[in-house]
């Protein structure tokens, strides 16, 4: 019996020991440092991680008073506060997020603090704590990328309401101004004087007729592209393209005086930039094309027009659509001005003629004036080529028709083509025409013609579109028989 | 909190009222910095002091250390629950508690 008690105490005595060897492996091994603070102030016991988290040695802490060890550092206040939450509130243990100085570099500790009563004794307090700063700046990190998320829905929506609203035909100098403007996106417009410019591509519809559909979009993007940059480096707003037309304005949303000088010299430019646009066309085998420009200057409405849902920004009145009608009396390579903007531009201007004519919506006659040039500080100018016909060897009979808007009148009229340039003819006929009306003539396919001038000779008619077969047709009347 | 400072030739005595925390502690920080020219006895009375924080014990600390140079310190009137703390933290090895 006496053996056998014998052997247990040793068998219990073992496990004893092997228990507390496990026990100081665990307290060594893991990864949270544990410390406990005896009611005497000393630490009776701190971990290896303990000692690595704190940063100091474990030979500098266990015997050491608390006081001494945590109370330097304003910036390990809150470890301490900790320790101290958990003696004035000893019912319960204390979870905390806190910031702890070890050395020179600011750790987070995820710290339990507990107060330790061994039956009725008050034995201290045991703190479990671990390092948490990388987990913490993970979460940083992933706050901080919601947030950049965010910030770039709201970003794309802005950028979507801006392109929406004002598409990629402003400077980057005025949707900053917009966008620097709290007010920039509201709806409503204001009244302003400035300067409207209306282009048209002559004969366009006729092409587009006869075109293939990708060519004419690679013709007309690149024959676009050149005239918004034209507008823009003058400081103009392109409102809208509509088909190949172009409306733009000056002196808004970005206000300056001299907007009638500017819609000027870019519409100089403007056309300055057609033969390099026709020579690109030659090369892909694209027909050639012709621009009229009409600018007026008056007062309109500009600003955001349209619904809550949708504003353009837009500009209308009377002076627009007078601009309008300008525009429709401009021959290809012409640019025709308002009296009012003539009168606007202090530069010189180069007129190579003036035409009276008679628009609806104008008191009376108005004299427009063709510009094909512009004075010092601008000093653009540009060659309005007009070729007097040559005579063909004999006439080319034809059957005509007027045209209204882009309509044909049906009835049938008679007439020859009596001399050619590449760009216009003299034309005979027994009809009687007004200055630049519309007619389309029958020679290989439809050519659209507008009359420029009575002569004693015939009519002086523009052509506006040219057919395909036109040159093969004409020359028949210009060899020997 | 209130400060309350009575002084007697080189004695001074500040009596604190309420709570000592992190928000009060920088008050008597800034206090003590003229406070203490000349003392040769700071007598701290905590006997109307309801709670001190660990910001609160460091600035106590300070005093300590700058009247070790100069003089002597003693802190007096702590209520059951501040002697607790001044017992655990090891402070009251630190300052001559009365």
């Amino acid at each position: 019996m006496g053996s056998a008690d014998q052997v247990r105490t040793e068998t219990d005595h073992d496990v004893d020991e092997s228990i507390e060897v496990i026990r100081s492996r665990i307290l060594s091994d893991i990864t949270e440092g544990i410390m406990l603070i005896g009611f005497n102030g000393f630490i009776m016991y701190a971990n290896t991680t303990a000692s690595r988290i704190l940063g100091i040695p474990e030979e500098d802490m266990i015997g050491h008073s608390f006081a001494s060890l945590f109370f330097d550092k304003p910036e390990n206040d809150e470890f301490s506060q900790a320790v101290i939450e958990s003696i004035y509130d000893r019912e319960r243990s204390h979870d905390n997020i806190l910031t702890y100085e070890n050395g020179d570099k600011s750790i987070t500790l995820r710290m339990k603090t507990s107060f330790y009563i061994d039956g009725v004794e008050r034995k201290g307090i045991i703190a479990v704590f671990s390092d948490v700063t990388e987990f913490m700046e993970l979460q940083d990190a992933v706050r901080s990328m919601n947030k950049i998320r965010a910030l770039n829905d709201k970003l794309e929506l802005r950028n979507k309401l801006l392109s929406e609203t004002f598409g990629r035909f402003l400077s980057d100098e005025i949707v900053k101004k917009l966008l620097d403007t709290p007010d920039g996106l509201k709806l409503g417009g204001e009244k302003r004087t400035l300067t409207i410019m209306m282009s048209d591509l002559r004969g366009f519809t006729a092409l587009s007729e006869r075109m293939d559909a990708a060519d004419l979009i690679a013709l007309l993007n690149h024959y676009l592209e050149e005239m918004t940059l034209a507008i823009q480096k003058h400081g103009g707003t392109i409102i809208e393209f509509i088909g190949d037309g172009i409306l733009a304005i000056y002196g808004a949303p970005d206000y300056f005086a001299d907007h009638a000088s500017k819609a000027v010299a870019a519409a100089v430019e403007m056309q300055s930039r057609m033969p390099d646009i026709n020579k690109w066309n030659e090369k892909r085998g694209y027909p050639p094309l012709e621009m009229g420009i009409g600018i007026n200057t008056g007062e309109v409405i500009v600003g955001n027009i349209g619904s809550e849902k949708r504003t353009k920004y837009g500009v209308a009145g009377a002076a627009v659509n007078m601009c309008g009608r300008i525009e429709s009396y401009t021959t290809g390579g012409q640019i025709l001005i308002h009296p009012g903007t003539k009168e606007a531009i202090k530069e010189d201007l180069e007129i190579s003629k003036e035409i009276t004519v008679y628009p609806k919506g104008a008191k009376g006659e108005l004299l427009l004036s063709q510009v094909i040039g512009i004075g010092q500080p601008y000093d653009l100018h540009y060659a309005h080529k007009s070729k007097t016909p040559d005579p063909l060897l004999r006439p080319a009979p034809v059957c005509f028709h007027r045209l209204e808007g882009k309509h044909k009148i049906d009835k049938d009229l008679f007439g020859g083509i009596v001399a050619v340039a590449n760009d216009r003819a003299i034309f005979s006929t027994d009809t009687k025409m007004e200055l630049l009306d519309n007619i389309v003539i029958e020679a290989g396919g439809d050519l659209y013609c507008k009359v420029l001038k009575v002569q004693p000779d015939g009519y002086l008619i523009q052509y506006t579109a040219i057919p395909a077969g036109y040159g093969e047709w004409i020359t028949r009347y210009d060899e020997a028989q | 909190m209130n400060i309350l400072k009575e002084q007697n030739g080189s004695e001074l005595v500040i009596k604190l009222e309420g709570r000592l925390d992190t928000s009060t502690s920088p008050q008597l920080e800034e206090e003590l910095k003229t406070a203490l020219e000349g003392v040769g006895l700071l007598v701290f009375d905590l006997c109307a002091l309801e709670y001190i924080s660990s910001a609160g014990l460091r600035v106590l600390l300070s005093a300590q250390k700058t009247m070790n140079k100069q003089g002597s310190m003693v802190v007096r009137g702590a209520n059951e629950d501040i002697m607790e703390i001044f017992d655990v933290t090891g402070f009251a090895d630190i300052l001559t508690i009365e």
